[in-house]
């Protein structure tokens, strides 16, 4: 239901200020704004000032209002005689007018732009038709927001011009700032309005700092804040369109780059060539490949989801480069030159996966994710090969945050990225005997480490951190039980199973 | 005065009636303040103490004459005074008038005008009075509660400092236009003598007491100025001064380029005890109205005053900064200044009244050094 605000009720000095018929107009002293005003009373002698009704906007004239002293007392005569507020031209206005005696007596002080009596003659108008006053606010908000037209900083340029003395802020739906003011956030009477995206999702939250609690103004500032719910919907869904139109003109465009059609003549890879330099993409090699693969991401060969987030993340943490969604994960490459003065492809490949690997951390917090790197390509042409690596690495790489590097993916890696749960029965088969005399799995342990590093007791040893000779008898016994590491027919299912046994479930 | 006070000012008097005279003249130039009482030094040391005596001392059949200064007090410390203008300007009254003077009053008790009256006393070997003809500062020569009660201020005898003795008979209120080119030719101060009346008409016109308030005023181990007034003076509060303005555009009523001492200035003072109320002083040479909550708490003729309370001696409003912190002292003018003819004649120098009955008229609210300029206040 949407509450509409109340037309025909008596205006108040808060809404006198804000409604802006006056031009320029400062408001003193920030209590007894919510009086309502029901008349004007221009003063141009003291002795006028001893005769005042309740509820009366007091409007001094210039010459009146030039002494300090007599705004003084118009200010205690209007206290004394409920007068709503004393209204003197700016001009006229001392240096430090005198806001705390507003203040302490809660009579506000309205400082005009302009003269005295025509202040007045605003003031009679909008009092006389409070309805029309705001009828124009909301006409004159309609016109401003058609014109700005569905871009947010124009939205709220054209709600500030809007809404006089009102700060407005858009927050994303926790509240952290997108555009506006940030005084809007600390309002004491804040007015929200949530912004919904084009897909009916929470989007953003529109927050106005309605200055006074007066009920009126709010509900007013919120059909404001409605009319400019349209165009800030209409401008998410046309970024989202954008967006994802960018995303697939990449996709299209690595594709073409990095499989360049039989007989492709010069000019067109020149074409491609320049669209690639235009988006910002390193083109000259050696080229480093970098993929990313979300870790949860269970279903092959849908891209991953969530686009924009991982894009707008890569921005802020990543290694710089473009993020283009590439079969089932996410690609990227920087040149491999830039800031590596060794023209070694070790370094930069060590280089590489240490910046990928603080880049996927960070981005973990939000997304967790694995990457590979592989490379260096020597150009554009087998760039794609290098991305398809980075691929595999990123593949094999299941532990989220973990990086791999496609020329370094060990057995145990490779091993471990198996479907561990579906081989788990079938390995237990296979080991049953040893499983059976293992209490500890002291025996299992030690016979995956010796497979890992090729059936070398001495180098199993120094990494299970016992002596030689207590590896050599465990061997001995693992023998015993019908299982031989060095026997070529059994050692890929004895490896095999052991991984299997030893990944946690 | 008291019973038991002191009825002889001597040289050690001379002293506390200096400091006390300032109450009332916070503003008064240093350099001829100076000079005047290094004067009347002079003058008790040739012809010893001079005795004060009660208004109604004086009875019938015995004549008083008032003395004051006339023109620029700058002017007194930069063309020094022989010593013989007061006596020539009482004795060229006595003979104008034909008869011999029994007594001698201030015109006020403020500064210059309160020493001049001892020098007078003392030089012609005649008592003081322990009385004015204002109990307080008006700028004009006819501003007196003498002419409120009737009295004619002409004859007036002037003395200068060149030897000119000039005496004016006039109709009351042509005697300030005539006597101020007068002044000015003669160098820019004069001493007058003035006001001759007997002792009966003195004591229903005169404001009494002021003499030896304003001893007791300046007396050194007093804390408080004002014990010995009466009526005694209210207090309206203590507070910190949060601004001093100037209008930065004066209304078309202060036309005339006045210049710096008389500018209009406010004085704004938040109160830190009790109520905190926020004090705004408007002043003109001389605060006219407080304002306590925009509500007027006091107002001329009554004198408005701000003591230092570090020190308990009174601000001039030219002195006036953000931080001094202040007691704000209203001195309830004499009775006389009161009446209707009293707020008229007060109101006639430009003191601009701005109590309740909002008299007088916009005519009567002009400025005063508008037209007149500020040498001619004394």
């Amino acid at each position: 239901m949407v509450r509409r605000p109340d037309l025909s009720a008596p205006m108040t000095v808060a809404e006198l200020v804000q409604y802006g018929p006056l031009p320029g107009v400062r408001i003193l002293g920030t209590t007894g704004r919510g009086t309502q005003v029901l008349d004007v009373r221009i003063v141009d002698r003291r002795e006028a000032l001893d005769h005042l009704r309740p509820h009366t906007a007091v409007v001094l004239t210039e010459a009146l209002a030039r002494s300090g002293w007599t705004v003084e007392i118009a200010l205690r005569k209007a206290w004394e005689q409920a007068a709503a507020c004393v209204v003197v031209p700016d001009t006229a206005a001392a240096v430090h007018p005198p806001g705390a005696l507003a203040d302490r007596l809660g009579v506000p002080l309205l400082l005009i732009g302009g003269d005295a009596l025509e202040g007045a003659v605003r003031i009679a108008s909008a009092v006389s038709r409070p309805d029309a006053g705001r009828t124009a606010l909301l006409a004159d908000a309609a016109q401003r927001l058609a014109a700005a037209g569905p871009h947010v900083e124009r939205v709220l340029t054209a709600l500030h011009a809007a809404l006089p003395s009102t700060s407005l802020a858009l927050t994303d739906p926790v509240g952290g700032m997108l555009a506006g003011r940030r005084a809007a956030l600390d309002s004491a009477h804040p007015v929200r309005l949530d912004v919904p995206g084009p897909d009916g999702h929470p989007l953003a939250v529109l927050v106005a700092d309605s200055r006074s609690g007066e009920a009126g103004w709010a509900s007013t500032v919120e059909a404001v804040l409605r009319m400019a719910v349209p165009p800030l919907t209409a401008w998410a869904a046309t970024r989202r369109l954008a967006e994802e139109h960018l995303a697939r003109r990449s996709e299209m465009l690595l594709h073409q780059l990095t499989h360049p059609p039989e007989g492709e003549d010069e000019q067109t890879r020149t074409r491609i060539r320049a669209e690639a330099a235009a988006l910002g993409w390193p083109l000259a090699g050696p080229l480093i490949a970098f993929a990313l693969r979300p870790a949860v991401a269970a279903d092959a060969g849908a891209a991953p989801l969530p686009g924009p987030a991982l894009r707008a993340l890569w921005t802020r943490y990543g290694i710089g480069g473009p993020l283009i969604a590439y079969e089932d994960c996410w690609v990227s490459w920087r040149s491999a030159a830039v800031g590596s003065p060794v023209p070694d492809p070790e370094v930069w490949l060590r280089q590489g996966e240490a910046q990928l690997r603080t880049a996927v951390r960070a981005i973990g917090d939000h997304l967790p994710l694995a990457g590979g790197v592989a490379g260096p390509a020597g150009d554009t042409g087998t760039l794609g090969v290098a991305l398809a690596d980075a691929r595999a690495a990123a593949a094999v790489a299941a532990v989220p945050g973990s990086v791999v590097r496609a020329d370094r993916m060990g057995p145990a890696q490779l091993l471990s990225a198996l479907p561990a749960e579906a081989l788990r029965r079938p390995a237990e088969v296979v080991l049953a005997p040893l499983l059976a005399a293992d209490r500890d799995g002291t025996l299992l342990r030690t016979l995956a480490v010796v497979l890992d590093q090729g059936a070398a007791p001495s180098a199993a040893a120094e990494l299970l951190g016992v002596h030689r000779n207590t590896v050599a008898a465990r061997l001995e016994r693992i023998r015993s039980l019908g299982f031989d590491p060095e026997d070529p027919a059994q050692r890929l299912a004895l490896h095999l199973a052991c991984r299997v046994l030893l990944t946690e479930p | 005065m008291t019973p038991g006070e002191e009825t002889a000012l001597d040289a050690a008097r001379l002293e506390d009636l200096a400091r006390g005279a300032l109450v009332l003249a916070a503003g008064a130039e240093h350099s001829s303040h100076r000079a005047s009482l290094d004067w009347a030094r002079a003058a008790l040391a040739e012809h010893g103490p001079v005795p004060l005596i009660h208004p109604g001392d004086l009875g019938s059949g015995r004549m008083c004459v008032t003395v004051s200064m006339l023109g620029s007090s700058a002017a007194l410390a930069e063309q020094l005074p022989t010593g013989e203008e007061p006596r020539r300007a009482v004795r060229a009254l006595e003979r104008r008038l034909g008869r011999a003077a029994d007594a001698v009053v201030p015109l006020n008790t403020a500064a210059e005008n309160a020493l001049l009256a001892v020098v007078t006393a003392a030089s012609c070997g005649l008592p003081l009075v322990d009385g004015d003809g204002c109990g307080r500062v008006l700028p004009l020569l006819e501003q007196t509660t003498f002419t409120i009660a009737g009295v004619d201020v002409a004859p007036v005898a002037l003395a200068t400092p060149a030897g000119d003795v000039v005496v004016v008979d006039a109709a009351g209120s042509r005697v300030e236009e005539l006597v101020r080119p007068l002044v000015l030719a003669a160098g820019g101060w004069a001493v007058a003598a003035c006001y001759a009346m007997d002792g009966e008409r003195l004591a229903a016109a005169v404001v009494p007491g002021t003499v030896s308030r304003a001893l007791a005023a300046g007396r050194p181990t007093q804390g408080d100025p004002f014990t010995l007034w009466q009526p005694r003076p209210r207090r309206l509060g203590i507070g910190r001064i949060t601004a001093v303005e100037h209008p930065a555009t004066p209304g078309p009523d202060t036309t005339g380029g006045t210049a710096l001492p008389s500018r209009p200035t406010s004085v704004v003072v938040s109160e830190t005890e009790g109520l905190h109320r926020r004090f705004r002083l408007e002043a003109h040479n001389e605060a006219l109205l407080v304002l306590a909550d925009g509500a007027p708490a006091a107002a001329a003729p009554d004198q408005i005053l701000m003591l230092s309370a570090a020190d308990q001696r009174v601000l001039d409003v030219e002195r006036a900064l953000p931080g001094i912190e202040v007691e704000i002292v209203v001195i309830p003018a004499a009775p006389a200044w009161h009446t209707p003819q009293g707020r008229r004649l007060a109101a006639a120098g430009g003191l601009l009244l701005l109590s309740p009955d909002h008299e007088p008229d916009a005519r009567q609210m002009k400025r005063p050094d508008a037209e007149r300029p500020e040498e001619t206040r004394w």
